[in-house]
């Protein structure tokens, strides 16, 4: 059971990394999901040692039998809900990004950011300031 | 500082009032001296826990201190008083200057080096506001700011320093650390000690190779010059370094660096002294010298060292407070501080003449001066400690150059005729601005006349460094001998000096200029102008303003970290179990999501992609279901259903603007897959590591057992998701609710924005 | 007093505040059932018993969590009442009763996340308070910068969630249990687990290489948000940590601590680095956190001790003033002139002199100045470093604070600048956070003279 969970696990992993590090923000958003989906296979194969049959009381017994351990599902089921909700948060952000930009290139997110080839002005002694970013222009 | 803007001087009274904070102070002094009531100790807890006391002990050498502080600071108030007449900023500049008075007193009384730390630091802060006391000059914000880098990174290293000597000796009370250090291990942390703490006493007192930030502070007003750039604070190094001797003085190292950095020193402030034309940076070198020269003195051995240290305080106090006064009364009442401008001054200011002649003979060593007295100790001292005759000879230079500097000051712009330029229109200042230097300057003579008064004061400083008998005794040698014949040649290559000063500072100008690039100045601004540079770098490097590079430097550092951790950790690697043999159903499942983990890579649609992807979700349903988690599997099937319609319908709005498809993109990046499958291996990894593990049923009992007596359910998933962990499950519906909450005025901003899009067509 | 009445009350604020925008529509929202909830909260937790388990277990009481609550409560009061002064729509959305309730649920979840007594509430706590605050850092919607950052959020806040899963993955395999306690004997490789979960940490603490979002949602979030992100976000990352290492990590950290040293190290020298050249406040701001953020892991550097949480506790809470402080007073300015560059700081000591010198002595905090209380709780996570034994991490602590005090310096020669010509705006500036920024400043400079409030959280923990 174990190599076929880690297998599976390694398939989703290495693909959703994959996806999350494409410049396509829609990618990159369905990437990060799929590796969410990898860690709640991950826990629940850390979680699944022991029995396969539902953690549910048979009629006429007090106790849980012999059945899959309860705890780390709950985990599982709670992770699931919480990966969906930020995933789709950031799918309805993606679009407002992309309908102000105009572009869903992850690449071109960098309003704020300093260009990778600015070159830093020369230091000048009389300014009052460090030389610093010239202000773009973003007409 | 809020006081800035009241655009008013202040009155009489309230001038006398802060006055009455340095006078009251010196009365102090003097009286506990005269009753010799000294040392005296007190202590208050403070922080318990760390073993921090507000403890305070003053001893002599505390005191010559204090009686330095508070009499150069009656001086400075009562000087400030008519200097800054009617200045704007007359009252920040008392409270300040009451301010650093307080933290000088804190800074030589405290007896916790974390507390004589905290006044340390106050007074590199305090002096930071007074140099840029004038902040609205860039030349003074420049300077402020340099003098605090400077001496705040050397407190820092001073902290480091005492945080290391605190550590080594077990307590950080100064007076048990000066008993405990001689008998330590001279190990390597108490030597990283040592340094740290000598870095920050040599950028306080401006030594050697932090000197240059003491020159450009004289950016500051002349009180503050003379108050903290000559008598008092610049000497905090001295005094600690003075403090510090009985513990490492029997140190080899201790003795080197403090004659090597303290020579340099004293030997560049001369020369430099001899390059500049401005009055005051003159004087401000020279200050440098004789810092360096206090430096080599503590670190000589002997009483007669001893003696020298605490003579040569006292001495230059008393001359080189005047001089900085003199400097601000011809500044002052001609406008100038260039000395080639300045000439004849004294039929216009007769009486700062006189005090330049007094402050200026003391400072030159003529006889009956205190300086002469001082001069005489050095030499005896130097004599008697040193081996070498250069370190005569060299004694013999330094002392004429102070010769000359104080003819410079004293008697080249008050005797001697202009050069080119006549000097503008002089007028004497207020008598406020005559008496404090006059005073201080007279003093120096008096004790020069008569020096037994200093005898107890000193003899009780130099105690502080080495046992001193109480009956020193400073007098006037006037017997032939080689302190004669020593002063004799200073006063005569000084004479010299003094009549080629001209000549000499175009020599030296051009030789210092070549030597200024490669000079500590030069590379504190290369410094300073390094750090945007690096800054520049690195933000390019690390904040590259592209998201997939943030995503592949956190996973890429983080597989690093775990593949390193794993590598460190192989050895305790247990073969996992591998378990059964799956079923067909949990088979087809895995096979369900790699199928649609792998498909997903392929896809340039964006629809086909998010199928794809959907097929991961649907087959860790399938997965959980067969496996004995139906209630998860239920909210997998929702939860993925749910997200692929969300999500098709925000590619529906997409498909509007024609952004179905997926962007240009090469088809394989092999770096992003190489990446992605090293992740994947470690994680991989990791799940195996994981299987290694027991499981702990104990908290699974728990709830196995309840769940039907207490709860009334047979269902335990469920049983511990809505009745044990309510909580919990309330949260995660918030969680739920609040991004769909957030979600939709997203949502409704779009439909308004197309809706203002219509109305415009 | 019951031990879930602060949760309770924060719960109940939420709801009312959901409620009263649904019927009376957003004017009818009353800010007070916000901050007076806040208030009551901050006002009830002396009164919690001391130690207090509920729910089984998964919800614990004891004093560390307490003092992290009082952490919590006061910024989210003072970001509360920042918020609703006087706001600026363009550049800060819309701040009525939705705003406050994502506010109050963040809070709730950091809340719930330093009471967890297991994996789970952990989980949810920590998720609670991270995505509301991503919500909220996007909640400017005029502005495209805040947009844009609250994307980058929300993806590496979902990449690090994912890390943290496999962490826990890692965690529930080897231990078995998903109790927070100290396992019986120390988990086998547990270094691996410190490492995932390190990432979750990271991104609240925003510690490298997990702190890239960190500059564009300082910058392009609304200001009362970031304020919020510095303090009660890094310290909710504080106490996760906090968590797990007091609980199942126990034995884990003498094994890392080469591995807390660097990333120490890298913080602090990182963000200073790039803090110098910034021309936003905001960012500069972020940069300036990364940067403190380091200095507080040094607190760990001898292992484990009660003086170092308590002085890492004591840092948390000086640097979490100094921040409410310099933010405050760039959220003014912002009112007043609407841009958050640093040029806009021109002479602010003529403008708004109080503004400049609670700037001061705010900066001057932060950078580790004595006597103001940056420098105390510096001195505290110095002395625990060097404890340890760890000098040369305390060496380029120093020479860190040397650099940081360079930038922060540069800022306060902008507000000395004299302006002739064309004059910044002059605000008239609210009064009640004028009220607040002065009681943060006095707070600065008392607490670092006065050292009960040390010695009072050493007694408590």
């Amino acid at each position: 059971m174990i190599p076929l969970l880690a297998l599976t696990v390694f398939v989703t992993v290495t693909a959703g990394v994959y996806l999350a590090l494409s410049r396509d923000l829609f990618r990159c958003v369905v990437g990060l999901a799929m590796l969410g989906a990898g860690a709640n296979l991950a826990l629940y194969a850390a979680g699944a040692k022991g029995s396969a049959r539902p953690a549910v009381i048979q009629k006429g017994a007090e106790v849980l039998a012999d059945a899959a351990n309860p705890l780390p599902q709950a985990l599982v089921l709670t992770a699931i809900v919480i990966g969906f909700a930020l995933v789709c948060f950031a799918l309805v952000l993606l679009l407002r990004v992309m309908q102000y930009a105009g572009s869903d290139d992850a690449d071109r997110l960098r309003l704020a950011e300093p260009r990778p080839d600015d070159p830093l002005k020369p230091p000048s002694h009389s300014a009052d300031c460090l030389p610093v970013y010239p202000r773009e222009d973003r007409s | 500082m809020a006081q800035a803007n009241t655009g008013q001087g202040i009155g009489r009274v309230e001038r006398l009032l802060f006055t009455a904070l340095p006078l009251s102070a010196l009365c102090l002094v003097l009286w506990k001296l005269a009753r010799l009531e000294l040392p005296l100790s007190a202590s208050l807890s403070w922080v318990p826990a760390l073993g921090i006391d507000l403890a305070f002990h003053i001893d002599g050498l505390s005191a010559l201190m204090l009686l330095m502080i508070s009499a150069v600071g009656t001086a400075v108030f009562l000087y400030a008083g008519g200097y800054m007449a009617g200045h704007s900023g007359q009252r920040r500049l008392f409270v300040l200057l009451s301010l650093f008075m307080l933290a000088m007193i804190g800074t030589v009384t405290a007896d916790h080096l974390l507390v004589l730390f905290l006044f340390w630091e106050a007074t590199s802060v305090l002096s930071f506001l007074l140099v840029g006391f004038d902040y609205h000059k860039s030349g003074s914000r420049r300077s402020a700011q340099q003098a605090l880098l400077i001496t705040g990174a050397g407190g820092l290293a001073l902290l480091a320093g005492f945080l290391l000597l605190g550590q080594a000796a077990g307590t950080y009370r100064i007076r048990e650390i000066i008993e405990v250090v001689p008998q330590l291990e001279q190990g390597g942390r108490l030597t990283a000690a040592l340094l740290l703490i000598l870095v920050g006493a040599f950028t306080k007192s401006a030594q050697f190779p932090f000197h240059f930030w003491l020159p450009n502070a004289m950016a500051a007003p002349t009180p503050v010059s003379a108050y903290l750039h000559s008598a008092t604070m610049v000497k905090l190094g001295v005094y600690l370094l003075a403090r510090l001797d009985p513990a490492f003085g029997e140190w080899p190292l201790w003795e080197l660096l403090l004659k090597g950095a303290g020579s340099i020193t004293a030997a560049w402030g001369m020369i430099l002294a001899l390059r500049e034309r401005d009055l005051k940076r003159i004087l401000a070198w020279s200050t440098v010298a004789t810092l360096g020269t206090l430096v080599t003195l503590v670190g000589m051995r002997g009483e007669g060292a001893s003696v020298a240290v605490g003579s040569l305080l006292l001495a230059h106090a008393l001359y080189k407070a005047p001089l900085f006064f003199v400097a601000g009364n011809i500044d002052h009442g001609t406008g100038t501080r260039v000395i080639d401008r300045l000439g004849n001054l004294r039929h216009s200011m007769p009486w700062t003449a006189a005090v330049a002649l007094l402050a200026g003979a003391s400072m030159a060593g003529m006889p009956l001066s205190f300086g002469y007295i001082v001069k005489d100790v050095i030499v005896e001292a130097k004599s008697a400690g040193e081996v070498f005759a250069f370190a005569k000879a060299a004694n013999t230079i330094f002392g004429a150059v102070a010769v000359a500097v104080a003819g410079v000051a004293a008697v080249r712009v008050f005797w001697r005729h202009p050069g080119v330029n006549e000097s503008c229109e002089a007028r004497e200042g207020s008598l406020s601005m005559i008496l404090p230097p006059l005073a201080l300057a007279l003093s120096g003579i008096t004790l020069g006349v008569f020096p037994f008064f200093a005898q107890g004061l000193i003899a009780g400083a130099a105690g502080a460094m080495v046992p001193v008998p109480r009956e020193i005794l400073l007098g006037i040698t006037l017997e032939f001998g080689p302190t004669l014949a020593s002063l004799a040649l200073s006063y005569a290559i000084g004479l010299g000096v003094y009549i080629s000063w001209d000549w000499l500072h175009e020599r030296f100008d051009a030789a210092v200029q070549r030597i200024d690039r490669l000079g500590m100045a030069a590379h504190f601004e290369r410094l300073l102008r390094g750090i945007p540079r690096a800054a520049a770098a690195s933000t390019r490097f690390v904040q590259s303003g592209s998201l997939p590079a943030y995503v592949a430097l956190a996973i890429g550092t983080l597989s690093l970290l775990l593949a390193l951790v794993m590598a460190l950790g192989w050895s305790s690697f247990a073969v996992p179990a591998l378990g059964g043999i799956p079923g067909p159903a949990v088979l087809g499942a895995c096979a369900l999501i790699a199928a649609g983990a792998l498909a997903s890579l392929f896809q340039k649609d964006r629809l086909a992609l998010l199928l794809s992807a959907g097929l991961v979700g649907y087959g860790s349903g399938v997965l959980f279901l067969f496996s004995g988690a139906p209630d998860v599997a239920y909210t997998q099937f929702t939860v993925e259903t749910v997200f692929v319609i969300v999500a098709a319908s925000i590619l529906l709005v997409l498909r509007r603007s024609g952004r179905l498809s997926s962007l240009p993109e090469a088809r394989w990046r092999p770096a992003a897959l190489a990446l992605a499958a090293a992740f994947g291996a470690v994680i991989m990894l990791l799940l195996f590591v994981a299987s290694t593990g027991p499981f702990d049923p104990a908290l699974s009992d728990y709830f196995s057992e309840t769940s039907l007596p207490q709860a009334f359910g047979r269902n335990v998933v469920n049983v511990i998701l809505v009745d044990f962990r309510a909580l919990d499950t309330l949260g995660e519906i918030t969680v739920v609710l609040l991004s769909f909450l957030a979600a939709l005025p997203l949502l409704a901003l779009r439909r308004a924005g197309r809706e203002r899009k219509a109305e415009a067509e | 007093m019951p031990a879930w009445l602060p949760e309770a009350l924060i719960f109940f604020s939420l709801v009312f505040l959901l409620l009263q925008e649904s019927f009376a529509g957003e004017r009818g929202v009353t800010p007070l059932l916000a901050w007076g909830a806040q208030a009551l909260a901050l006002f009830c937790l002396p009164f919690l018993p001391g130690e207090a388990s509920l729910l089984g277990g998964s919800f614990l009481l004891h004093p560390q969590a307490l003092l992290f609550k009082a952490i919590f409560l006061l910024s989210a009061l003072v970001c509360t009442l920042y918020a609703v002064e006087r706001p600026n729509p363009d550049r800060e959305g819309r701040i009525r009763g939705e705003f406050l309730m994502t506010l109050q649920a963040s809070l709730l979840g950091a809340m719930v996340l330093v009471s967890a007594g297991d994996l789970i509430t952990l989980l949810i706590g920590l998720e609670l308070a991270t995505l509301p605050a991503v919500a909220l850092s996007a909640w400017a919607r005029r502005n495209p910068q805040s947009g844009e950052g609250g994307l980058k959020y929300v993806l590496l806040a979902a990449l690090s969630s994912a890390l943290l899963l496999f962490g826990f993955a890692l965690l529930i395999g080897l231990s078995g249990s998903l109790a927070l306690e100290a396992p019986a004997r120390p988990l086998p490789l547990q270094g691996l687990v410190l490492a995932l979960l390190l990432a979750g940490a990271g991104f609240k603490l925003s510690l490298p290489p997990f702190h890239l979002w960190a500059a564009d949602v300082y910058q392009g979030a609304p200001t009362p948000v970031a304020i919020w992100l510095s303090t009660a976000s890094k310290a909710a990352g504080l106490a996760f940590l906090f968590q797990l290492l007091q609980g199942p990590l126990a034995g884990a950290l003498p094994d890392m601590l080469p591995l807390l040293a660097l990333l120490a190290v890298l913080a602090m020298s990182l963000g200073n680095l790039v803090a110098v050249l910034q021309q936003n406040l905001k960012r500069f701001m972020a940069y300036s956190s990364i940067s403190q953020a380091g200095y507080l892991l040094l607190g760990l550097l001898d292992g484990w001790s009660d003086a170092g949480l308590a002085a890492m506790l004591y840092y948390m809470l000086v640097y979490v003033i100094g921040n409410l402080v310099v933010f405050g007073v760039i959220l003014e300015r912002e009112r007043d002139c609407g841009a958050t560059e640093i040029e806009d700081f021109r002479g602010l000591i003529r403008l708004r002199p109080g503004l400049a010198t609670a700037m001061l002595l705010g900066l001057l905090s932060l950078a580790g100045i004595p006597p103001l209380a940056g420098f105390t709780g510096k001195w505290f996570l110095f002395a625990q470093a060097a404890a340890g034994g760890w000098y040369w991490v305390v060496l380029l602590a120093a020479v860190n604070s040397t650099i940081s005090l360079y930038y922060y310096l540069r800022i306060v020669r902008q507000m000395f600048i004299e302006v002739d010509g064309d004059l910044p705006v002059r605000g008239d500036g609210g009064t009640r956070a004028g009220r607040i920024i002065a009681a943060g400043t006095v707070a600065i400079c008392l607490a670092g003279i006065l050292p009960w409030l040390y010695e009072g959280m050493r007694g408590m923990l």
